[in-house]
C-alpha cells in the first residue's frame, strides 16, 4: 500500500456542532479517490483541513503526508507541499484574463516585470492540457461557468500540485465537458498525480474512481474498492443515508384537504451566470392545505433559487410561470407582495439573510409582520412586547429577555426566532429552507412539532432539506429536483433513498 | 453593427474628439492656438500626475484620496518656509518627498490595515492637512527664489523639467498597471477581494503601496505646481482631488475598482483639460465651470454603469 | 468596562471635552452669552447631523454635498426674495421644492442606479457651490445678495420671548422649562404605552435634561431671548427622534441599516427607504439654508463652508456607525453639541481657526477607528 496521505483521527467542531468526528481518511499515490456523502456529512470540511484553509490548531488529529507530519498554517502552506484545492465556488477574478487568473500570485517573470511571452506560452500549454479552447487573453467573465471550472483546474496544475482536490468539479459542466475532464484526470493519473474528488454524481464517481470513501454525519462509514469500476451504487447510497430513519420525527395527525394552497406551473428561472439560459425550467408542483411537501435536491440543483424566485423574485432573477395561492392567481414581484399574499420564506442562511444579529429578538420577530403591530404608522410597542413574550414561550426560546441581541443566542434559538418571525405573518404557505441546519437534536424536535402544529391547523409547508431523513420524516410528498428540473414525485408510501437517488441521477442523465 | 461597436469600444476617444471640435468651433479656433495648447498642458499638469496615483488607488477597490489637493498645498508650504529660512532647495525637495510618503503611509495603514473607509479617512485628513497648511502659511502667499527648485520645477529658461515629471508619473502608472506583477494583484484585489486574498495576495501591502505611491505623486505635483508659478498660497489645490477623480472616472475606471486602463485616465485628463480650457476661453466663470464639472462626474460614472450593464449585479 | 464604553462613549467624550474647555477657557464658556452662542452659531450642525444620522443609517451612505447645497439655497433664497421679489411663503415653498428635488435626484442615483454615494454627493459638493456663487455674482456685485423679506427673517432668525439684554427675561426660561417638561412627559407617556417601567436611568436622564434645559433657558433669558433657530432645531430633532423610535417606517430603516439582505426578504423596500433618507437630508439642508440666510440677512458665497466636515465629525463622535445599524439620534445631537463647544471654545481661547480644521479631522479619524475597533469581529 503506497499511502501518500493519511488523515488520522480528524475531529472538528463548529460552535455547537461536531462537523467531523474521528475521521480517518487515506489516499494512495496515483489514485483517483472519490469522497461522497450527503450535504453536511463533512466532506468539504475535511478537504478544507487538508488544503490548509482551516489551519493547524483549529482541528484535532494529524495530517501525514509522505510519512511526515504536516501542520499547515494557510492554503499557501499546503500548496507549497504539493496540495491544491479547486473549490466549488469559483474563485477567479472575473474582469481579468484567463492567463492572468492562471498565474495570480505566481506570476511568470521576476518580481518587477511580468514575462508576457512566457505567461502566454505557459497559459496555452496549461489550457491545452485541460482542453480549454480559448485564447489566453480572453477575460474570464466572457467564458461560461463550465470553462471557468477548467481554468480553475489549470490554475491548480500550474502550482505543480501532487495532490489535486476537486470539490464538485462537474457541477456546472455539461456532459461533454465532464467527459473531457475525466479524460484529463486519467491523463494526470498516468503522470503520477493523485486526485481526490468530491461529488454527488455517483455514476461519475463509480465510473472513474479507484476507491470511494463515504462520510455520514461527520464520521467515515467505509472505503470501497472500485478498481474494476463495479461498486454497488445502492450500497453507497445506503452508507450515505443510513438505514435507520430514527424516530426523531413527531407524529402528525394528517388532515390533508383537497384544496390546493399553492400551485406552481411552468416556472422558468433565468440563469445569472449563463446569460440567455435557464437555471430552472418548467417547474410545476402543488401543495395541498394541511400538507408538507418536501423538495429534495443536491446543492447545485437550484432549490434555493426556486424558492427565492417564487418569493417575490428576491434574488433578482427573471422568471416566468403561473403561481396560484388558494386559487388566486398572483404575480409576485417583490418580497413585500409575497408576504401580503400569504407566503413566508425562512431563509437557509439565518445569520446572513434571515436575521439581523445586532438587533433585539423583539425587533426581529416583528419585522416581516410589522403591519400587524402598526396603528396609523406608529408601532404599538406594548403589543409588540406581548407578541415577543408569547413567542418566547410558545417556541421555547431560551433567552434572558426579548430585548437581548439575537447574536447572543445559540444556533437553535436563533433558528426559532427566525421561525417565529415568519409564523407571525400568519402565512398561508410556509417555505422552509434547511430549517434545522446546525441545530441540536432537542431543538430539532421542537421545530418539527411546531411545523406539525401549523400544518394540522390548516397551513401548508414547502420543506427544502439536504437531510433525507428529515425529508422522509416530515413530508407527505416529495418532489425531486435535479439539474434545474423536477424529475419526479414520490408519495409517502414510495419514500426510499434508492428511489430518490435514482430520480436525481435521472436528471443528470438527461444532460 | 460595426459603427455601434466602434462607438461602444472607443466612446471615450469619440467623446474627446467631439468635445474638442465643439469647443474649437465655439472659440472660433482659438482653442488650437499654440499658446492655448501649451497653457492647457501647463495648467493641467497636476491632473495627469495626481490622476496617475488616484488611478492606482481606485483600482484597489474604489479607494480614493480626497486629501491630495490639500497635501499639495501643505507640501509646498513646508518647502517654501524651509527655503525661506535658508534651507537648500535640494534638501527641501527631499523633505517634500518624505512628507508625501508619510502621509501616504498613514492613509495606507488606516485604510488597509484598519479597513476604515477611504472617503472618511481622506476627508478627515483633507481637513487636518488644510488646517496645518494654513497655519504654516499664516495667510500669506509665499514665493521662492531658490535656483535648484526653480530649475527643477519651474518654467525658467532651460529644459522644462516639469514636463518630465508628468511623463515619469504617467509612465510609473503604466509600469505598475501593465508590467508589474504587483499590478495584477491590484486588479485582482479590486475585482474580487475574497478571491484575491485566497490566492495569497497581501491586501495590506497592496493598499499601503497604492497610497504611498499616491503620496509620492502628490509631492511631485506640489513641486510642479508651486514651481511653475513660483508661489504657494492658502487655497491652493482645492479642486485637485476632484479633478483627478473625474479624470479617472471619465477614463472608464470602474468605481468599485478592478477595471480601468491608464490610457483611459490620460484621455480623461486630456478631456478635462480641454473642457477646462474651452470653458475658460468662453469666459465662463469658475463657478459655472464647477457646476459643469460636477455634472460631468456623475455622467461619467453613470455612462460607465450603462455601458457595462452592471445592472443586476447587486440588488 | 468595554461594554460601558461601547454604550456611553459619546457621553464620556462629551463630558471630558466640556470639562476640558471649561478649564481652558477659565469657565468663560459657561457664561450665558457663550452658551447662547453655541446654539445661535451652531444650530446648523444640529439639524444637519440629524439628517446625516438618518442618511448614514444604511451602509456606505453619506452626503458630502450639504454644505454646498446650503450655499445654493441661500443664493436661491436671495434671488427669490431680493431679485424676483417673491413673497415669503412662495419663496419658502420653492426652496423646499428645490431641496426635495435634489434629494430625489441624489437618492435615485444612489439607491436605484447604484452610483456610490460619495461620488454622487461629491458632484453635488462641486456643482452646488459653483451654482450658488455664480448666482450671487450674477445678481450682485458685492458678493452677497441683500434685501431678504422681513417676514422671512422673522421666521428663521431673531429671538422669541425677546427681552432686554441687561435684564432677565423669564419668558425664555419658562419656554425652555416647558419644552423640557413636554419632553419628559412624552418619555413617560411612551414608556407607559409600551408597558415599560420608568427605571432609574430614565429618571436620571429626565433630571439631567431638566437641569440642562433650565441652564439653557437662563442663558437665553439673560441674552435677549430664545433664538428662533433653537426652536427649529428642537422641532427637527424631536420629530426625527420620535419618528425613528416609534414609526413603522423608522423601524424598517433601522433594520435596513442592521442587515439590508434580511430587510429585503422581510419585505422592506430597500431602495425606496434609501431614497427617502436622501430626501430627508436635503430637506434638512434646505431648512439649514433658510436659517443661515436669515441669520446673515444675505446670501453669501461663504455660506455652508465646511458644514459637511462639522456634520460628519458630529456624527462620528455620536457613534453613528458608517456601517449602519445601531445609533440613536440623541447621540448625534450630543456629537453636534460637542462640535459646537469645540468651535466656540477654540475661538474663545483665541486659537487660530485652522486648528478647528485639524482637530475636527483628528476627531473623525479617532472616532471611526474606535468604532471599528469595537465592532472588529463583525466587519470583515
Amino acid at each position: 500500500m503506497d499511502e501518500l496521505l493519511v488523515m488520522k483521527n480528524i475531529s472538528k467542531d463548529f460552535s455547537s456542532t461536531r462537523a467531523l468526528d474521528n475521521v480517518c481518511f487515506s489516499v494512495e499515490k496515483g489514485e483517483i479517490h472519490g469522497l461522497v456523502g450527503e450535504n453536511g456529512a463533512g466532506k468539504t470540511t475535511l478537504m478544507n483541513i487538508l488544503s490548509g484553509n482551516y489551519p493547524y490548531g483549529t482541528y484535532e488529529g494529524e495530517l501525514i503526508l509522505k510519512g511526515k507530519k504536516c501542520r499547515f498554517s494557510s492554503p499557501k502552506d499546503s500548496e507549497r507541499n504539493g496540495i491544491a484545492i479547486i473549490h466549488q465556488e469559483l474563485s477567479l477574478i472575473q474582469g481579468m484574463s484567463i492567463a492572468d487568473n492562471l498565474f495570480l500570485g505566481n506570476e511568470k517573470g521576476n518580481s518587477f516585470f511580468v514575462d508576457r511571452q512566457k505567461t502566454m506560452e505557459e497559459a496555452r500549454r496549461l489550457m491545452a492540457l485541460v482542453g480549454l479552447d480559448e485564447t489566453p487573453e480572453t477575460p474570464v467573465e466572457d467564458i461560461g461557468a463550465g470553462k471557468q471550472q477548467l481554468v480553475e483546474i489549470a490554475k491548480a496544475l500550474s502550482k505543480d500540485a501532487e495532490i489535486l482536490i476537486l470539490d464538485e468539479p462537474t457541477s456546472s459542466l455539461g456532459k461533454e465537458h465532464s467527459e473531457a475532464l475525466f479524460r484529463l484526470m486519467a491523463d494526470l493519473k498516468a503522470e503520477g498525480k493523485t486526485m481526490i474528488i468530491i461529488s454527488h454524481k455517483l455514476d461519475e464517481i463509480i465510473s472513474n474512481a479507484d476507491r470511494i470513501t463515504i462520510l455520514r454525519d461527520g464520521k467515515s462509514v467505509e472505503t470501497i474498492d472500485n478498481r474494476n469500476k463495479d461498486a454497488d451504487e445502492s450500497r453507497i447510497v445506503r452508507d450515505m443515508v443510513g438505514r435507520d430513519i430514527n424516530d426523531l420525527y413527531p407524529k402528525r395527525n394528517s388532515s390533508i384537504s383537497e384544496e390546493l394552497a399553492l400551485k406552481v406551473e411552468h416556472l422558468n428561472v433565468q440563469s445569472r451566470r449563463r446569460k440567455g439560459e435557464l437555471s430552472l425550467s418548467d417547474i410545476s408542483f402543488d401543495i395541498h392545505k394541511g400538507e408538507v411537501v418536501g423538495l429534495y435536491g443536491l446543492m447545485a440543483s437550484g432549490r434555493s433559487k426556486l424558492v427565492k424566485s417564487l418569493f417575490g423574485k428576491s434574488n433578482g432573477l427573471l422568471s416566468k410561470g403561473s403561481v396560484e395561492i388558494y386559487g388566486k392567481s398572483v404575480d409576485l414581484k417583490t418580497p413585500r407582495q409575497a408576504i401580503d399574499e400569504g407566503l413566508a420564506y425562512v431563509a437557509e442562511d439565518r445569520m446572513r439573510t434571515g436575521l439581523s444579529l445586532d438587533r433585539s429578538i423583539r425587533e426581529n420577530m416583528t419585522l416581516p409582520g410589522l403591519k400587524k403591530v402598526t396603528i396609523k404608522g406608529l408601532i404599538d410597542k406594548k403589543k409588540e412586547k406581548t407578541v415577543a413574550g408569547d413567542n418566547l414561550d410558545s417556541f421555547h426560546i431560551k433567552a434572558s429577555s426579548y430585548e437581548q441581541d439575537v447574536r447572543e443566542l445559540s444556533g437553535g434559538n436563533q433558528q426559532k426566532v427566525l421561525l417565529s418571525q415568519w409564523f407571525y405573518t400568519d402565512p398561508k404557505v410556509l417555505i422552509l429552507d434547511e430549517p434545522t441546519r446546525g441545530i441540536d437534536i432537542g431543538a430539532k424536535y421542537e421545530i418539527y412539532s411546531i411545523i406539525n402544529e401549523y400544518v394540522s391547523s390548516g397551513g401548508a409547508v414547502l420543506l427544502i432539506s439536504s437531510d433525507m431523513n428529515e425529508i422522509f420524516g416530515m413530508s407527505d410528498r416529495i418532489y425531486v429536483l435535479a439539474e434545474g428540473n423536477i424529475t419526479g414525485e414520490l408519495r409517502k408510501e414510495e419514500f426510499s433513498a434508492d428511489k430518490v437517488m435514482n430520480l436525481i441521477l435521472k436528471g443528470g442523465k438527461h444532460q | 453593427m460595426k459603427i455601434r461597436e466602434f462607438l461602444r469600444n472607443n466612446y471615450l476617444f469619440v467623446a474627446f474628439v467631439l468635445i474638442t471640435i465643439l469647443f474649437g468651433v465655439l472659440s472660433e479656433g482659438k482653442l488650437f492656438y499654440a499658446g492655448n495648447i501649451l497653457n492647457l498642458f501647463q495648467q493641467n499638469m497636476y491632473v495627469f500626475i495626481l490622476a496617475s496615483g488616484m488611478f492606482i488607488c481606485i483600482l484597489t477597490g474604489g479607494n480614493t484620496d480626497l486629501s491630495c489637493g490639500s497635501a499639495v498645498c501643505l507640501i509646498g508650504a513646508i518647502a517654501f518656509r524651509m527655503m525661506e529660512n535658508g534651507t537648500d532647495g535640494a534638501v527641501a525637495i527631499l523633505v517634500m518627498l518624505m512628507i508625501g510618503i508619510i502621509i501616504g503611509a498613514i492613509h495606507g495603514y488606516l485604510i488597509g490595515r484598519f479597513r476604515l473607509p477611504s472617503i472618511i479617512v481622506t476627508l478627515a485628513s483633507m481637513s487636518i492637512i488644510r488646517g496645518i497648511a494654513n497655519l504654516i502659511l499664516g495667510g500669506y502667499t509665499l514665493s521662492v527664489d531658490d535656483e535648484i527648485y526653480l530649475k527643477l520645477f519651474g518654467i525658467s529658461k532651460g529644459f522644462p523639467f516639469y514636463f518630465v515629471f508628468v511623463l515619469l508619473s504617467v509612465m510609473a502608472a503604466v509600469y505598475i498597471s501593465e508590467f508589474a506583477p504587483l499590478g495584477k494583484h491590484i486588479y485582482a484585489l479590486g475585482g474580487n477581494r475574497h478571491s484575491a486574498r485566497t490566492s495569497g495576495i497581501n491586501e495590506i501591502k497592496i493598499i499601503m503601496f497604492a497610497y504611498i505611491f499616491m503620496g509620492i505623486l502628490t509631492a511631485i505635483a506640489a513641486g510642479v505646481v508651486t514651481g511653475r508659478m513660483g508661489i504657494v498660497g492658502p487655497g491652493l489645490g482645492e479642486t485637485y482631488a476632484m479633478d483627478a477623480i473625474a479624470a479617472c472616472f471619465i477614463g472608464g475606471v470602474s468605481v468599485s475598482g478592478g477595471k480601468g486602463k491608464i490610457s483611459g485616465v490620460i484621455m480623461g485628463a486630456l478631456l478635462m483639460g480641454v473642457i477646462n480650457q474651452g470653458m475658460s476661453i468662453q469666459g465662463l466663470s469658475v463657478n459655472y465651470q464647477n457646476v459643469i464639472k460636477g455634472i460631468i462626474l456623475v455622467l461619467a460614472v453613470l455612462s460607465g454603469y450603462l455601458l457595462n450593464r452592471e445592472g443586476d449585479k447587486r440588488l | 468596562m468595554k461594554k460601558f464604553l461601547k454604550l456611553y462613549s459619546t457621553e464620556v467624550v462629551f463630558a471630558f471635552v466640556s470639562l476640558l474647555f471649561i478649564i481652558l477657557t477659565g469657565t468663560e464658556i459657561l457664561r450665558p452669552m457663550n452658551i447662547t452662542a453655541i446654539f445661535l452659531q451652531n444650530s446648523y450642525i444640529f439639524i444637519l447631523a440629524t439628517g446625516m444620522a438618518i442618511c448614514m443609517t444604511s451602509k456606505e451612505n453619506i452626503d458630502i454635498s450639504i454644505g454646498s447645497f446650503v450655499c445654493f439655497i441661500c443664493a436661491m433664497g436671495g434671488v427669490f426674495m431680493a431679485v424676483t421679489k417673491l413673497s415669503t411663503p412662495v419663496s419658502i415653498i420653492l426652496l423646499f421644492i428645490l431641496g426635495i428635488l435634489w434629494g430625489l435626484l441624489s437618492g435615485y442615483l444612489i439607491a436605484y442606479l447604484k452610483i456610490p454615494a460619495w461620488v454622487t454627493t461629491l458632484s453635488g459638493y462641486l456643482a452646488f457651490r459653483g451654482l450658488g456663487v455664480a448666482l450671487i455674482n450674477t445678481f450682485s456685485s458685492t458678493g452677497s445678495i441683500v434685501g431678504i423679506n422681513e417676514s422671512f427673517l422673522k421666521l428663521f432668525s431673531g429671538k422669541i420671548f425677546a427681552s432686554n439684554i441687561d435684564s432677565f427675561g423669564p419668558g425664555s426660561l419658562m419656554f425652555c422649562l416647558i419644552l423640557a417638561i413636554l419632553g419628559i412627559l412624552y418619555k413617560f407617556y411612551s414608556l407607559r404605552k409600551e408597558g415599560s417601567r420608568i427605571n432609574r436611568s430614565v429618571m436620571i436622564g429626565c433630571i439631567l435634561a431638566f437641569i440642562v434645559m433650565s441652564l439653557i433657558g437662563v442663558s437665553f433669558g439673560l441674552t435677549g431671548g430664545v433664538p428662533v433657530s433653537f426652536v427649529w432645531m428642537f422641532i427637527v430633532v424631536a420629530i426625527t427622534a420620535i419618528w425613528i423610535e416609534r414609526s413603522a417606517e423608522g423601524r424598517r430603516l433601522i433594520m435596513l441599516g442592521a442587515n439590508p439582505e434580511n430587510a429585503r426578504i422581510a419585505g422592506v423596500n430597500v431602495r425606496k427607504a434609501m431614497l427617502m433618507t436622501y430626501v430627508f437630508m436635503a430637506v434638512c439642508a434646505t431648512l439649514t439654508g433658510c436659517i443661515v440666510l436669515a441669520r446673515f440677512h444675505a446670501s453669501s458665497s461663504y455660506a455652508g463652508v465646511n458644514f459637511e466636515m462639522d456634520t460628519i465629525a458630529a456624527c462620528a463622535v455620536g457613534g453613528v456607525s458608517l456601517y449602519g445599524g445601531k445609533q440613536k439620534i440623541f447621540k448625534a445631537i450630543l456629537g453636534a453639541a460637542l462640535i459646537g463647544i469645540i468651535n466656540l471654545g477654540l475661538s474663545l481661547i483665541g486659537v487660530d481657526m485652522n486648528w478647528q480644521w485639524i482637530i475636527k479631522g483628528i476627531i473623525i479619524v479617532i472616532s471611526v477607528s474606535f468604532d471599528m475597533y469595537l465592532k472588529k469581529d463583525r466587519y470583515e
